[in-house]
């Protein structure tokens, strides 16, 4: 082996490592409108499960690090845990009444949906398409098109530097909802859901923090808004 | 600065710290209502409100800390030894903490900013004129008397209070923290405690500024020239009417507390100028498009149930329920 076969090798082998396991982010998708305006179109309105309200540390990512912050903050994270979901997953019949007066059949699917369940897509995992084939909820619920509230963290996040907070904690939720034509698998409407909000005035407020309290339920609100607005017809 | 602007300072900040933090709030939830009321009702009591301590009253500008932080982040920590290393992580939690420190300063001064076209209103405002155009505007029976930040009240109950304005940031509405403390005649603990939060109802803009996307220049503010006309005549009014609010609100819930745990919480929506706000609340009562609600820290705010509607009474209806007392 040469010399500049060696370069090239690691210059490919760096480039495999930098760049082979980035997905890219899906970015939005604005409402088709005419996705919910078919009389015939039966669009199946599902959740998956909704995460446990904890607390979440970024950028404490060593073994110490993580274990001072969890230490740090163990009286917020106990309270946390007896956070509840509050009217979130009522959240599918609002979206199912919305489809309907959008003109569209709605179909409530009751049972959570889990992603991890079904296989991925082989092809189409550039921007505009489901990542994951949902074929099967189309023979078992006869849908054209499947309405999905992706809920993936809820709860409190505070950001670090290794050791330190750089933030007071705030109330948080990430996840996603989209629109998925179950024939092409296309995204007729994606929204990633990042909603955040701090506490008015001082949080660390134990033992019950109700000004975090507060913004848990604000986001809780705000997502609710934030997933309806775009479905309203 | 001198000795006397030193401790004005220091009592604006106590004044502030009162409001925004969770002190008073925490008193007010355990002291709950008087231990004395069945000795002394609420309509006979004969009351003194002590001007505070600062001259002028304090106004900030409305501040939002959902984007304040630093966001996550790796540290690499020069180790030669234990010591280094230990030397390392004292000087970067020090660094860490003096820059939010110093973050969170930055964005009330930027907040604050919001204020400077009233400027020349403020600099004469005290809070002597204020409480005495305020006292005027409360209920018969809750007739009270002024006394200097000095002054013993007597035989009457004293009321202690500790006001703190801000204006949102598009200008369209004040709203008012109180912290209230009252103190049985004699020599006696605090023996209520409560923060009031009043919301003012929203100005209306005209068309013309409902539709633009960008805020108009101050000279050109709609909102500017509305508080700051006739020599500030609505900027004063307003908070004269916010602040007998919620005298009256506190006054009148001395008196017994109107909701206990059984009284359900739900999110309330309310507008804070243009926005839509939200608070987890209990409903202590509903009237003249304004509720007043006890939130999740005991306090107790009254906000405009819509964006159509809010100031329909002169006060709350809180007022109309203790009278009947």
């Amino acid at each position: 082996m040469n010399f500049r076969s060696l370069v090239v090798g690691t210059v490919a082998c760096v480039l495999l490592v930098l760049t082979g396991c980035a997905t890219k982010p899906q970015l939005p998708v604005p409402m088709n409108k005419a996705a919910l305006s078919a009389q015939s179109t039966r669009v199946g309105v599902a959740m998956t499960p909704l995460p446990k309200v904890d607390t979440f540390f970024p950028g404490a990512s060593c073994l110490l690090c993580l274990g001072a912050a969890s230490v740090a903050n163990s009286s917020l994270t106990t309270y946390t845990k007896a956070l509840t979901h509050e009217d979130l997953p009522k959240l599918k019949q609002a979206v199912a009444e919305l489809v309907r007066q959008r003109g569209a059949v709605p179909v409530m699917i009751t049972e959570d949906v889990k992603p991890d369940a079904f296989p991925d897509r082989s092809v189409g995992a550039e921007g505009g398409f489901a990542r994951k084939d949902y074929s099967a909820m189309q023979k078992k619920y006869g849908i054209d098109k499947l309405l999905l509230v992706d809920v993936s963290m809820l709860g409190f996040e505070r950001t670090y530097a290794s050791y330190f907070p750089t933030s007071d904690p705030k109330a948080m939720l990430r996840g996603s909802a989209a629109l998925i034509d179950l024939k092409t698998h296309a995204l007729e409407w994606y929204q990633p859901l990042a909603i955040t909000r701090a506490s008015d005035g001082a949080w660390d407020e134990p033992p019950k923090f109700p000004g975090l309290s507060n913004a848990y339920f604000q986001v809780i609100e705000l997502t609710k808004d934030e997933v309806l607005k775009s479905l309203k017809p | 600065m001198s000795r006397n602007d030193d401790w004005k300072t220091a009592l604006v900040g106590a004044m502030l710290a009162c409001a925004a933090a969770h002190g008073y709030a925490q008193v007010g939830a355990v002291a709950g209502s008087l231990d004395r009321d069945a000795a002394t009702s609420l309509v006979t009591r004969s009351w003194a409100v002590r001007v505070p301590g600062v001259d002028k009253v304090v106004f900030r500008g409305g501040v939002n800390h959902d984007t304040a932080g630093m966001g996550a982040g790796t540290m690499m920590y020069p180790a030669p030894s234990p010591v280094g290393f230990l030397a390392a992580l004292i000087t970067h939690g020090v660094l860490n903490a003096g820059f939010r420190e110093k973050q969170k300063n930055q964005l009330q001064a930027n907040a604050d900013l919001i204020l400077a076209p009233f400027e020349p209103v403020l600099a004469g405002f005290t809070n002597q004129r204020l409480l005495e155009a305020a006292r005027q505007r409360l209920p018969a029976e809750r007739a009270t008397r002024l006394l200097n930040p000095n002054e013993p009240a007597g035989g009457d109950w004293l009321v202690e209070i500790a006001p703190v304005f801000s204006m949102t940031q598009d200008r369209r509405a004040l709203v008012l923290d109180n912290a209230v403390r009252i103190f049985a005649p004699g020599p006696s603990p605090v023996v209520y405690a409560q923060t009031v939060r009043v919301v003012s109802a929203p100005l209306r803009p005209a068309q013309a500024v409902a539709a633009a996307t960008e805020p108009a220049p101050v000279a050109d503010d709609e909102f500017v020239k509305t508080w700051s006309a006739d020599q500030g005549q609505k900027l004063i009014d307003e908070s004269i009417s916010l602040l007998a609010q919620s005298l009256e609100i506190a006054l009148a819930e001395s008196g017994g507390p109107a909701t206990d745990d059984k009284t359900p919480h739900r999110t309330f929506r309310y507008p804070e100028g243009g926005s839509e706000k939200m608070e987890r609340a209990q409903l202590v009562s509903e009237s003249c498009g304004r509720r007043l609600i006890r939130t999740l820290r005991g306090w107790l705010m009254s906000v405009p149930s819509d964006d159509t509607i809010g100031d329909r009474c002169a006060l709350p209806s809180a007022a109309a329920a203790s009278a009947a007392q």
